[in-house]
């Protein structure tokens, strides 16, 4: 047999048909091989959608209702001013009074020898009389503590039930620009240290003025005069 | 890459949403927090370091110290912070406004220090001296805060460590802490955080079916 009638060498071309059939295939859509990309399983959307859900509702559980002041997640909400300290009115006066009325008064309430009353009934007490004494000296505990010899003074004469001599002596001194009056120098002196001062009377008389002194001091009544 | 520029944008949308929740959300909230005046104690707390305890802030830092410890004390009723003498009330936010870098920690394979200075129990400052000098179970012995020196031609110092048995320094000599180790000291015996602020008072807890 030659080769002219092998009938493999004599097989018809390829028909119109097989051509567009076989170009179809070729035209379909094909999956990303390349690209390895693949449709993620649809479970997955549920997964994460639980895991929202449960993130949401754990935040808004332990929040702490998105304040940055509320540390106890337990806790019901507060307001502002509920958390706010109670000033103890004890605790508060007993600093001020260290830090204003203890010069003149001591710690102890105890008045020094020859100066202003007794603060003790002031301290332990109550009624009309302390309140008037925590107005009057209120204003003290300012930024004027530096003043305070400058404060007593002006205290002692309002201390006084009424203007007297003392208080006219003071007051003419002060015009002047001095201290003290002399008189009320030696006189203060002679109070403070039982009648030691220079200008003093000797030791174990009484002194005149020291008797007004205290006779003053009689009339300043803490709960009536203050 | 395809949309490379889209991935990337994405990535920095994702990562600013990060910070900008974490960083600017919590300024917000806490930025603009004061020290408690109280006019009771006439004080403002907080109170600030001193320089010293500055100084052994930085020696604690340096350290690693927060490591091991913690300086955040938890609420009563959740832990036992307070059945361990470790603080009568939670730390808050308050409490570090002066902190330059705040000192949280952790782990607690050490104890809080959060209020070691106002332990029930007092530490003084030998104490922690020799503590550091000689370890204690877990702790390690940081002896490089400590130098030997030799009293052969000085007085004693008052710092010196009173140590016995193979502790002891050797005949002539005596071991003082460092600069670093007073700094450090100095520091620990400072952390006082037992003020209670307002946000820090214990409040009852909501009651069943009540509105939280």
């Amino acid at each position: 047999m030659s080769d002219q009638h092998d009938p493999r060498l004599e097989q018809p071309g390829a028909s119109d048909d097989s051509l567009l059939s076989a170009h179809e295939t070729e035209l379909l859509p094909k999956p990303d091989d390349r690209g390895h990309y693949r449709m993620a399983p649809l479970i997955l959307l549920f997964v994460f959608s639980g895991i929202i859900f449960y993130a949401g509702t754990y935040l808004n559980e332990f929040a702490g209702h998105y304040k940055a002041d509320v540390f106890n997640e337990d806790a019901p909400p507060v307001a502002a001013n509920a958390g706010a300290p109670k000033i103890d009115p004890m605790v508060l006066g007993k600093r001020n009074y260290d830090t204003v009325c203890a010069t003149c008064h001591q710690q102890n309430g105890l008045r020094r020898r020859g100066h202003l009353s007794a603060a003790r009934e002031f301290r332990v007490g109550h009624g009309f009389g302390r309140s008037r004494h925590s107005r009057r000296f209120a204003r003290f505990a300012g930024p004027d503590h530096g003043r305070r010899q400058a404060i007593r003074h002006r205290a002692h004469a309002r201390l006084r039930p009424r203007p007297g001599r003392r208080l006219q002596l003071e007051r003419r001194a002060n015009r002047r620009g001095a201290d003290l009056h002399p008189r009320l120098v030696g006189q203060r002196r002679r109070a403070d240290h039982g009648g030691s001062g220079e200008r003093g009377p000797p030791a174990g008389r009484p002194a005149r003025r020291l008797d007004g002194r205290r006779a003053l001091e009689v009339r300043v009544r803490p709960h009536s005069a203050f | 890459m395809r949309n490379g520029f889209l991935f990337f944008l994405g990535l920095f949308c994702a990562a600013l949403f990060a910070w900008a929740g974490i960083v600017l959300g919590s300024h917000a909230q806490l930025g603009d927090l004061r020290p408690y005046v109280d006019e009771t104690e006439g004080k403002a707390f907080p109170l600030r370091h001193s320089g010293i305890s500055q100084q052994g802030q930085l020696v604690y830092d340096d350290l690693g110290c927060a490591t091991c410890h913690t300086q955040q004390v938890r609420r009563p009723g959740f832990g036992s912070d307070k059945e361990r003498g470790w603080g009568d009330h939670q730390s808050v936010a308050r409490d570090y406004i002066f902190e330059m870098r705040v000192q949280l920690g952790e782990s607690r394979l050490g104890p809080d220090l959060a209020n070691l200075g106002a332990r029930k129990t007092p530490y003084d400052a030998e104490d922690l001296y020799k503590l550091l000098y000689t370890g204690s179970g877990s702790m390690p012995a940081y002896k490089f805060l400590f130098e030997q020196r030799s009293i052969a031609d000085r007085q004693p110092s008052d710092d010196a460590l009173r140590l016995t048995g193979n502790l002891a320094a050797p005949a002539g000599q005596e071991i003082v802490p460092t600069p670093r180790a007073r700094a450090l000291v100095a520091y620990l015996l400072s952390l006082n955080h037992t003020y209670e602020y307002p946000e820090a008072r214990p409040v009852e807890p909501a009651k069943e079916g009540e509105h939280k």
